[in-house]
Order: C-alpha cells, then structure tokens, then sequence
C-alpha cells in the first residue's frame, strides 16, 4: 500500500538561502503526523510544494503514491491544504465557499449539499451561515477553511497551525474531528507551535531544523534519541534542536 | 511625556505624522524623476510666461481685477472644495480606520485631543499639498502678471482644507458606522463618480429646458433681482467672504481662518468624544447579510466558477459603480438608437457613433471586470492547491468579466438591428474591442489584495508596453469597425493587420514575461 506523503530528497533554495535541505519521509495512511520545528525551520515551504504552491527545486513529494510534479492533478484530487490564513472569499456565504471548492475538486452537488449541511452544523457557523465571510471573527474563518478541507473528502489534510485563534471549545472540536478522520483511514499532517496538543494528538512527529528532517518517529522514539527519557515533547524538541545546532557549529568550525 | 506641553506634543505627533505621509508620497515608483520632470516643466511653463507675456505683464502692471473676478473666485473655491471634500474623506479613513494605530496611540499618556488635532492637521497638509501642484505655479504667474492680491490663494486654500478635512473627518466617521471601514473608501469612490456625473449631466440641463420649450424668464429674473449690489446674493453680500478671501481681502481672511480655526477646534472635540464612547467598537461589529439561509448547491466546475465571479462581482460596490456608469451611457446612445434619428438627420450617423462608442464601452468595462476577476483573486492559493487546471480556471474568469458586458451591450446592438443599420462592424468591433482588454489585462496581470483592488492599479508595477498596447486595443478596433462600416476594403485590411500585430505583440511580451498571478 502506498504511502499516504513520501517525500524523496525534497529541496527548496529561495536565493542563498536553503529553506528545505534533501528532505525525506513518509506517512503512513491512518495517521496524524506533526510537523515541529522553529520558525523558519522550513515547515510551511514543506507544505506548499506538498500542495503544489511551490516548485520544488529538487525531489519530489508522492500523494498516495502520485507525484506532485509529474502528475500533479491526481496527487492534487486527494489532498486538501489548510494555510494559517485562511483562503475565503469575503463576499460569499458559507455555503456558497463550500459550492465553489466543492465545484472545483468536481464534487457532485448531491453529495456536497448534504455534507456542506452537516460540516456548517458540526462547526458551529450554520447559525451565520447568511453572513458573508468577511464579518467572520478569526475562529470562524479557521474553521470555514477547515469545512472547504473536509469538503471533498481528501485522503490527506495538511493543516498550517490549525488551532491559531480557535477558542478552547472550537479547538477542541477540530482535533476530535481530526481524530475521527484519521481513524477512517486518512491522514493528517499539521504543523504547530503548541506542543502540548502535538504531545497529545500525533502518532509520529518530525522535527526540521534549518530545512533538514533531524529527528522523526513515535514520541518515545523521540524520547530516545534526545535521551531525556519520559520527558515532555517540548523537553525533547528542545533538546534535539540544540544537538542539532551543535553539531551545525562544530561543523562549521571544523570547515 | 507628561511634563511636555500640549503644543509641543502636538507638534511631536505632527513630526511623526508627516514623516509617514513622507514616506507613503516618496515611497511611488520614480517619485523623483517625477518630481524634477514636473518642476522642469514649471521652470519652463514659468519662463516661457515671462518672456512670450512682456507686453500683457507691462500692460497688467497698473491694472486692477474687476469686481466681477469674485464670481469666477467664487467658482474656483466650489471647485476646490468639491475636489478638497473627496480626497479628505479618502485621507479620513486610512488616518481613523485603516492605519489601525489609534488604540496605541489613545493608550498611550498623550491627550486625545492632541490625537485628533494631529490626525485633522495631516489630512488638511496633504489636501493643502495636493493643491499646491496647481497654486504655486498659478499664484506665481498672477503675481507676475502684477495680480499680488491673489496670494489670497493660499490663507483661502488652507481654510478650504482645514474644512473639508473636518468635514471629512466627521462623514467618514458616520459612513464608516454605516458601512464599514472597509467599505467607506469604496462608497466614497461611487460618490464621487456619481457627483463627476452629476455635474457632466447638469451642463446639458440648460439645453434640454431651452429644447423643451420651458419658460425660464421667470426664473431669471428673480435670479438677477437676488445678485443686484445690496441683495442677498449680490456682490458686496458678505455671504462671499471665502471667494473674497482669494482676492486678499483682510477681514475675509481673517473671517476664513477664524470660521475653519473653529470648525476644525469641534471636530477635534467630536471626534474624541466619538472615539471615548466606542466607535471602533461599534464599526466592528457584525452586519446580517440577508438571503442565502436555503442555500442549494450547484453542479458542475464552469457553471461554479462563473456564479462565484458573478457574485464576487455583484457584491463589490465599486464593481457596480462602474457597470452603472457604463449604463449611464449606453442608455443614451440606445435610446437614440430607438429613436432612429440617424436617418432625418445626416450630421449625426448614429451607425457610425455605435462604432465608436460600443468599442470603448465595451473595453473599458471588460478591462475593469478581467482585472477584478484576475488579479482580485482572493484565494489564489486554494485554486492551485485544486486539481483544476490554472489555464482552465483563467479563461472562466475572463468569460465570468465578459458576459456582463456582452450583455450590457445587446440592447444597443439590438436597436441597431432594429432599425435596420449595419449592425456588422459594430457588433465586430465591441466584441473585438472586449476580447482584446480582457486578453491584454491577463497578460499584463498583477495580483491586488482585494481592499487594494483600485488602489494599486494607477502603481505602475505593470508592463509599460503592455499597457501602452492595452491603451492601444480598442482603437485598433474601433478602426476595424469604422472601416467595415464605411466600406473601405483598404482601411479594414490595415485596421485587422494592426490589430493581429498588436495581439502578437500582446502574446510574445506575456510570454515573455510569465504570469504574476498565483494560480
């Protein structure tokens, strides 16, 4: 069975600097990976040539077995991409957004309506769903954004900090939706600076440091690596970050 | 802080305040090459006055202005001040709403209203800067011409601004309550082109009273009776004590300055008062669009790319503003169409008029619809991340900006049809014409944040031979279409030529170039 990302020696150079270094991994289908690391480190880049926002300048990155460069209409059909800003439309409705991305992704509308109804409703926005997006609160965009993923169904939601200005109650909401998604056999992968929810929510995790993969695995493998047996996440993220900025200067020092 | 006075705290947040209006103005493209093109032509406007007017200077020198230079005075400050009132309130907003840098500065131990002073004082200097284009050089060559009384210019024209920027000021902040901060710029835009209307349309009432046989006199006389010296209106009336100001009159001046001084002092006040009791508060809040409860969603990509574009379209008041001019002026040509009045009258072929105007209609608005659907695209990133294909997408969108104006012009081609002119190079040449903007406009495509859609446009971060080409198109078509209308086998052949020349060109430069659109 392919694997729901592979990602071959990925690399994205933005002039001098190197923002994705030969970066590799896999995700496994039924699984939510967390995507850690600084800012900067090269996360986002990482997301956006998944979704094909950006070229790669070397590598490439397979959706459940389809290439994102080769073949980028098939990788693109099974995969949706949650930016940290929202992507809406100001003046149309909820209902509306979800027509258009659904009309996209070529949703037939009898079986988008019904599940447009049920996204609004579940998400707390069928109460507004008369108003444009525009008078939406920060929250209530996340989660329109969120709706337009689950919209057509993808087998892979790659999610930009997905809780950035969801309250308590909403934040909530969304990781048990994503929970229950990854339970259906699908995968997710988002990134986050709240370690504490990647802590509670991610089968396997990967930490990027200056554009390279420098750690990847279950938290326990985690834990070995870093050795700061039955630590935290954030005491292991921490840890692994430094050794990787040692061993970057005891390099460079050597160079 | 608190031990500066108030006087010199606001002229701290002045300083503050200028340097960003400084750096807004400098920070255009070329600003400077601008700036000394633009004083050349002064230094030369002002020499060649000089010279070429010696014997009009030595013949003004003794003269005085006669009174009746108070009306025209009285003309130029109406003038001024519509002109003044519209671009306060377009300053209002950013300096109120848009900067966003009120609650920081209203934390802060500094005193509201020195805030607010200092807000109304920026808004009235870049009015004032504005006009200065226009009343340095005039002020200079009326001194020069032996008119030094029209240094009154300038004490009137910080009155105006001092005005209109309080004026603006307190309209902004009720547009701003009514429609949203967002919203106010755009609404202030319909405005103006709505009163540039207005005022277009109110020199052709004259005409149409004489045509329509009304009896005026009436009128007139009472008019004449009000404008005799020691009336109302009459020319020693203090009611025109701002147009005397302009002709350096001391107790105008001092009126002008006293009465703006005062109106600016109670802006201040309610503006502060405005701001203590929430404002910002209330414009955030949300506003119930209406409709949309049982929504049905619709099948098929096309049919839903092309109703998301028509109803970005539909909802976006600047759209609507310039889908209503354009109407304003198909009706006209339309209803004289119907009226068919080509044929009793051989100095107005109204075949041949089509053939111009429907061409420039047509351009214009699918100019205006492509770039709004092309470069306002709100989610660029959304439509990359779909599986639809980016070229597929592109089209739809020049279609969605072309039907609207296809269908804008039926009913004009309808009545050309109607009464039976050669409809042919009409409908050639506006369908051509509109073809061609929205082609132009995809090629030389910039992406627009939405709330800067009419903004950056005028920016010049477009290809320079692609716009002169876009500027270029629809005479090329409205060439082809007076050639095919006047027959000329010679002239359409040229005319189409041009035309492919210019859509080659068009196509190798956007090539060359690559797309700057996201999607």
């Amino acid at each position: 069975m392919a694997a729901a990302l592979e990602l071959r020696s990925l690399s994205k150079r933005f002039g001098t600097f190197c923002a994705v270094d030969q970066l590799s991994l896999s995700v496994s289908p039924g699984v939510l990976y967390a995507f850690l690391g600084a800012n900067g480190a090269g996360k986002t880049t990482t997301l956006r040539m998944v979704a094909g926002l950006l070229q790669p300048d070397g590598g490439d990155a397979l959706v459940w077995g389809s290439s994102i460069t080769n073949s980028p209409r098939k990788a693109k059909q099974r995969l949706a991409y949650v930016p940290d800003e929202p992507l809406l439309y100001g003046k149309l409705r909820p209902m509306e957004y979800l027509e258009f991305v659904a009309g996209l992704w070529n949703i037939p509308a009898s079986k988008a309506q019904p599940h447009a109804q049920s996204l609004l409703k579940q998400l707390g926005l069928w109460a507004v769903r008369s108003d444009f997006t525009e008078t939406f609160s920060r929250g209530m965009k996340q989660k329109l954004a969120l709706a337009g993923a689950f919209i057509h169904e993808p087998q892979l939601i790659m999610l930009d900090e997905p809780l950035n200005g969801l309250d308590a109650a909403a934040a909530r909401l969304v990781k048990t939706m994503l929970i229950d998604y990854v339970r259906q056999g699908n995968s997710v992968i988002l990134t986050t600076h709240v370690l504490d929810v990647a802590e509670r929510m991610a089968e396997q995790i990967g930490i990027l440091n200056r554009g390279r993969l420098i750690a990847a695995g279950t938290l326990d493998d985690l834990r070995a690596r870093s050795g700061e047996a039955g630590g935290t996440l954030e005491s292991v993220f921490l840890e692994l970050i430094d050794q990787s900025d040692r061993i970057d200067r005891n390099q460079a020092e050597e160079v | 802080m608190q031990n500066r006075s108030g006087v010199a705290l606001t002229g701290w947040l002045l300083k503050n305040e200028l340097r960003l209006w400084w750096r807004k103005t400098t920070g255009v493209k070329h600003f400077w090459i601008w700036m000394v093109v633009l004083w050349l032509f002064l230094a030369f406007v002002f020499v060649s006055f000089w010279f070429g007017f010696s014997p009009v200077r030595l013949a003004t020198a003794e003269a005085e202005l006669p009174a009746e230079a108070l009306w025209v005075a009285a003309g130029l400050w109406l003038l001024g001040f519509v002109f003044a009132f519209n671009q306060s309130v377009g300053e209002s907003v950013v300096v109120l709403f848009e900067r966003g840098d009120l609650d920081l500065l209203l934390a802060s131990p500094v005193p509201g209203r020195a805030i607010f002073s200092v807000r109304l004082l920026c808004v009235a200097f870049c009015t004032f800067f504005s006009f200065c284009m226009v009343v340095v050089p005039a002020s200079l060559l009326a001194v020069f011409l032996g008119f030094s009384e029209l240094l009154g210019l300038y004490p009137t024209l910080v009155g105006i601004c001092l005005v209109t920027a309080s004026l603006g000021m307190l309209v902004t902040l009720r547009i701003v309550r009514w429609v949203g901060a967002r919203r106010a710029r755009v609404l202030v835009q319909i405005l103006n082109l709505f009163v540039s209307l207005m005022i277009v349309l109110s020199f052709q009432v004259p005409n149409f009273l004489l045509s329509s046989g009304v009896d005026l006199s009436n009128f007139w006389d009472w008019l004449q009776s009000q404008a005799m010296p020691g009336s109302f209106l009459g020319i020693d009336s203090w009611i025109w004590f701002p147009a005397r100001a302009m002709l350096l009159d001391g107790a105008s001046v001092g009126l002008t300055l006293g009465v703006s001084s005062a109106i600016a002092a109670f802006t201040v006040y309610a503006l502060e008062q405005a701001f203590v009791e929430g404002t910002q508060q209330s414009v955030a809040r949300k506003r119930r669009a209406r409709g949309g409860k049982n929504a049905t969603l619709r099948d098929g990509f096309v049919w839903v790319v092309l109703t998301k574009e028509w109803r970005t379209m539909r909802r976006h008041p600047y759209l609507i503003s310039q889908v209503a001019l354009q109407v304003v002026l198909v009706l006209p040509l339309t209803w004289l169409l119907l009226q068919g009045e080509g044929g009793s009258n051989p100095l107005l072929d109204l075949g041949r008029v089509a053939n111009v105007a429907m061409p420039f209609l047509g351009g214009q608005l699918a100019y205006v619809l492509t770039f709004a659907c092309l470069s306002g695209e709100e989610a660029a990133d959304l439509l990359k991340a779909s599986p639809a294909a980016s070229a597929h997408l592109r089209r739809l969108k020049q279609l969605a900006a072309l039907i609207p104006v296809w269908l804008l012009l039926l009913p004009a081609i309808a009545a050309l049809i109607w009464q039976g002119y050669n409809w042919f190079p009409a409908v050639v040449a506006a369908a051509g014409a509109s073809v061609g903007s929205s082609f132009f406009r995809l090629w030389n495509s910039q992406p627009v944040r939405a709330g800067e859609l009419f903004r950056q446009r005028k920016l010049g971060k477009t290809d320079l031979l692609l716009t002169v080409m876009e500027v270029s198109s629809p005479w090329a078509w409205v060439s082809l279409g007076s050639a095919l209308y006047a027959g000329s086998v010679a002239f359409t052949i040229l005319s189409a030529v041009g035309i492919a020349v210019l859509l080659s060109l068009g196509y190798w430069r956007g090539r060359a170039l690559g797309s700057a659109l996201h999607y």
